[in-house]
């Protein structure tokens, strides 16, 4: 029972590390948080879902939904947040809601509100673990999810685009005179940081269903995630989302199951309250 | 001056216009009409509300219309279940929500916007769930019917009874002229400048001595205010209360009707409303379209439109009178300055 | 040393961002009503030292005292309320507000943000908003843009707007005014009209101090100067000593020239 709760909370702690890491990645070179993270995640498992339907063989569904989410997030800054780089923060925010409202009910529109069930080729099966049997699919996002982090750190820190968006974290004019590009870096951050939510919300598909609303839960659980590991901070909130996730499917077990979703929302207003600066970083203050 | 005239005359066609709106329920005749009308008063109580917050302090909320509902359901079960009267249920709808309002406002209001989006939201959701599961208090899914009409009010022998649509609406009407005159004493005064002050330069507001969390946090729970007040009085104008009506959807109309009307703006918060309170009845059928023109629209006008309708019209009166002045008399360029 | 009380006092000061000390062990005082210069290359702290004062970063070490009371660490509003105020180095307006407005919002130490007199409109309530209006007639008169007062702050020229940013600062009353490099970027005509108002300001009382690159104007307007680099103090003395110092011609002179 124990360890049953414990992997379950990994696994959704994997998804919310996934998440958390498109918010904090867009927080550092733009220092502004995308709403519309939550619907890049639905976005993605929705066309992998539709690229199914087409018969399109697993490997490549899956990978199409992801590419599709660095598109949807690409061009979410080109088409948007690009040309409001002068406006005030206000209307950046107000418009990534809008973006939101707009992407759940177009997918609502297209695709129905009905739940539908992702395949994945492990979900059938279960592994077994001394006495306990897992299922594979579970493994599978657990294993994805390390291998992503994995690829993003030696990115980050071993390649020069990397170095750059790392550079991009503490200045992006700097960046402009170092003659990096930064609007380049900018997209880059998007796509990645959107791959990798589109990702996420492909791994629950075969768990959790898809569904245009997915999204609104996903981005508010992988934003907890990124305050708690620190605004800006990548490593804290990869760590921040494996807590959450067991956390969430700790406390899940002692309330009944209609409140089970406020779990994380009022562990979000806790650490709001108490401790908004994360607990791993600081969030870097606007600078005078 | 001849400006203080100009203004006087427009104070008095104002005031003419706003008791002439009292017998609006005179030309109308079919029912259904007459509840959108009521309805608009209610969303335009609303949209004041969370434009004190959104137009006037620079801080998005998303998380209005769970205060609304938070108003409607305290009015409800103190109605329903403790039989207490509408002018009994609406002032403590307005403060258990201001209470709520506060808390949410204290913890989302710390460190960045964003924040503040995401608490609200957090709020929403949880209000949401306390609504659909706490069967015993909120009825569940089924929500609260049979909420009474205020009672019939007597001064000497006339008697104003609240029980038809049409009988309801001066009461809304007051309630809205009454926001709108506390919108327009609290901006015009110097918490009213601090909070524009903030919202335009939170930095340099500080350094004026402005305490920027403080003001942030007051206004925040003035905003929830207006949405328990609003909550109150929608409870005992449909007599029901069910769960959907207060879901994210409520706050993101909200939203909507302020970034239509124009941020910053009374007149625009009551255009925003009247807007979209006639369209989603129009569009009724198919809701799931509606919210995608909602969040269309917000993307659009705050990209191009960030002041809204009012911002057009203000703008076009402008190069008016740029235009007029331009024709009535060549202006003198200053040269230098003089120093006293 | 000068028979007039030191209105601001900075002991041991410290602060260092990842490692860099922006601002080192400085300790200085200012005198009251006078013009005091910080000088020193780019990078020196000079800044930092300023958000230090007006409480925008807190120090790591030291105590900055304002007459008698200590402000180390305290938040910007409440600085404010101890008669400092400041412009920035980065003019910064309101950008929705005109002339009048932006220099009304300086007012809210003396008219106060309580609800309950603006809702009621007290009889309090409605005079103090006459003498603020009346106080910023004064100041804009002074500052030479009450003719341009209904104009928006954010549209007017460069010079002017930094006379805006004055007027809003002058209208906190302070005792102590805080100018970030106020004629950066400004033509000769505008320096010039500029250091006059700032001559102004002083007469009424109101101690200024002030971070400057420009050489001339440090000379001509200023009682005190301290020189700063790497966050520490170099030099300080009036502008004569200062002038002739061999450390500043060294360290500050031949830079500033490249800089300018």
């Amino acid at each position: 029972m124990f360890v049953d709760q414990l992997v379950n909370g990994i696994v959704l702690g994997s998804i919310y590390a996934l998440m958390a890491i498109g918010y904090t990645m867009v927080w550092n070179v733009l220092r502004f948080i995308n709403f519309a993270h939550g619907e890049v995640y639905m976005g993605g498992a929705f066309v992998s879902l539709y690229l199914l339907l087409l018969d399109t063989p697993i490997w490549i569904a899956y990978l199409g939904g992801v590419l599709a989410g660095a598109l949807l997030g690409y061009l979410m800054e080109k088409v948007v947040y690009l040309r409001m780089r002068s406006a005030p923060k206000l209307n950046l925010l107000i418009a990534a809601i809008g973006i939101s409202i707009l992407l759940q009910n177009l997918a609502q529109y297209i695709w129905g509100a009905t739940p539908e069930r992702l395949t994945s080729p492990f979900l059938s099966k279960n592994i077994q673990v001394g006495d306990m049997m897992i299922n594979q699919h579970y493994i599978f996002i657990i294993i994805l999810t390390i291998l992503v982090m994995i690829t993003l750190e030696l990115f980050i820190n071993r390649t020069l685009m990397g170095k750059a968006v790392q550079a991009a974290a503490q200045n992006i004019n700097a960046t402009q005179l170092m003659g990096i590009n930064a609007n380049k870096i900018i997209s880059i951050t998007f796509a990645i940081g959107s791959a990798v939510g589109a990702l996420a919300g492909i791994l629950v598909g075969p768990v959790f269903l898809v569904y245009p609303t997915m999204g609104i839960f996903a981005g508010l659980k992988g934003f907890t995630a990124s305050v708690m590991g620190g605004m800006g901070n990548i490593p804290g909130a990869m760590i921040a989302g494996l807590m959450l996730g067991v956390i969430e499917s700790f406390a899940a077990g002692f309330i009944s199951s209609g409140y089970r979703d406020a779990v994380a929302m009022v562990i979000l207003l806790f650490i709001l309250l108490v401790r908004p600066q994360g607990i791993f970083g600081k969030i870097v203050q606007q600078k005078v | 001056m001849d400006l203080t005239k100009k203004s006087g005359v427009r104070k008095a066609i104002l005031i003419f216009a706003g008791i002439a709106l009292f017998f609006l329920p005179l030309g109308i005749v079919n029912p259904y009409f007459m509840y959108i009308i009521n309805l608009i008063l209610i969303y335009a109580l609303l949209a004041l509300g969370l434009d004190l917050i959104v137009g006037y302090t620079g801080q998005v909320s998303v998380g209005h219309g769970a205060f609304f509902g938070v108003g409607a359901y305290v009015a409800a079960i103190l109605a329903k279940n403790f039989g207490l009267s509408f002018w009994l249920t609406l002032p403590l709808s307005i403060v258990v929500t201001s209470v709520i309002g506060f808390m949410i406002g204290f913890i989302g209001l710390k460190l960045i916007e964003e924040y503040l989006v995401m608490a609200t939201l957090a709020f929403g959701t949880i209000i949401w769930l306390v609504f659909l599961n706490w069967t015993d208090l909120t009825g569940g899914p089924m929500g609260i019917a049979g909420i009474p009409a205020p009672p019939t009010v007597k001064i000497g022998s006339v008697e104003f009874p609240f029980l038809q649509y049409h009988d309801y609406y001066p009461l809304l009407l007051i309630f809205v002229y009454l926001g709108i005159l506390i919108t327009r004493l609290i901006i015009k005064s110097g918490f009213g400048r601090a909070c524009t002050a903030i919202r335009d330069d939170e930095l340099a507001a500080q350094a004026m001595g402005i305490p920027v969390f403080k003001t942030k946090v007051t206004m925040f729970t003035i905003s929830s205010a207006f949405c328990g007040a609003a909550g109150g009085l929608y409870a005992h104008f449909l007599h029901v209360v069910s769960p959907e009506t207060f879901a994210f959807g409520m706050s993101v109309t909200i939203l909507t009707m302020v970034m239509i009307g124009g941020q910053g703006s009374i007149a625009g918060a009551v255009i925003g409303a009247s807007i979209l309170t006639i369209s989603s009845e129009a569009l009724r059928e198919t809701p799931e379209l509606r919210m995608l023109i909602y969040g269309f629209m917000i993307v659009v006008m705050i990209m191009f439109f960030p002041k809204g309708m009012m911002g057009v019209f203000q703008m076009m009166k402008k190069r008016f009178l740029q235009r007029k002045e331009q024709l009535e008399k060549p202006t003198v360029e200053k040269e230098g300055l003089s120093y006293e | 040393m000068n028979s007039k009380a030191a209105i601001l006092t900075v002991d041991q000061l410290s602060k260092s961002f990842g490692g860099v000390k922006a601002v080192n062990n400085l300790s200085f005082s200012v005198t009251q009503n006078n013009i005091h210069a910080i000088i020193g290359p780019n990078g020196a702290g000079k800044s930092t030292l300023f958000n230090l004062i007006t409480g925008v970063i807190s120090p790591d070490q030291g105590k900055i005292r304002l007459l008698n009371n200590d402000i180390t660490s305290l938040r910007p509003d409440k600085i404010a309320q101890h008669g400092v105020s400041r412009t920035f180095q980065n003019i910064r307006l309101f950008p929705d507000m005109t002339v009048f407005e932006t220099a009304f919002i300086g007012t809210y130490l003396f008219t106060g943000g309580k609800l309950l007199p603006a809702i009621l409109r007290t009889k309090e309530f409605r005079k103090k908003e006459r003498q603020a209006k009346e106080r910023i007639e004064e100041i804009l008169q002074f500052v030479g843009l009450w003719e341009m007062r209904n104009e928006y702050a954010a549209k007017l020229s460069y010079g002017n707007q930094r006379r805006v940013e004055i007027a809003r600062a002058l209208a906190t009353n302070p005792s102590l005014l805080l100018l970030d490099e106020p004629t950066a970027g400004m033509n000769q005509k505008e320096t010039k009209e500029l250091m006059q108002l700032f001559t102004q300001v002083n007469k009424q009382g109101i101690t200024i101090l002030i971070i400057a690159h420009d050489m001339h104007l440090v000379n001509t307007l200023s009682d005190q100067i301290t020189v700063i680099n790497f966050g520490e103090k170099l030099v300080e003395g009036p502008p004569e000593v200062i002038h002739n110092h061999p450390a500043v011609m060294e360290a500050y002179m031949g830079r500033a020239e490249v800089n300018a």
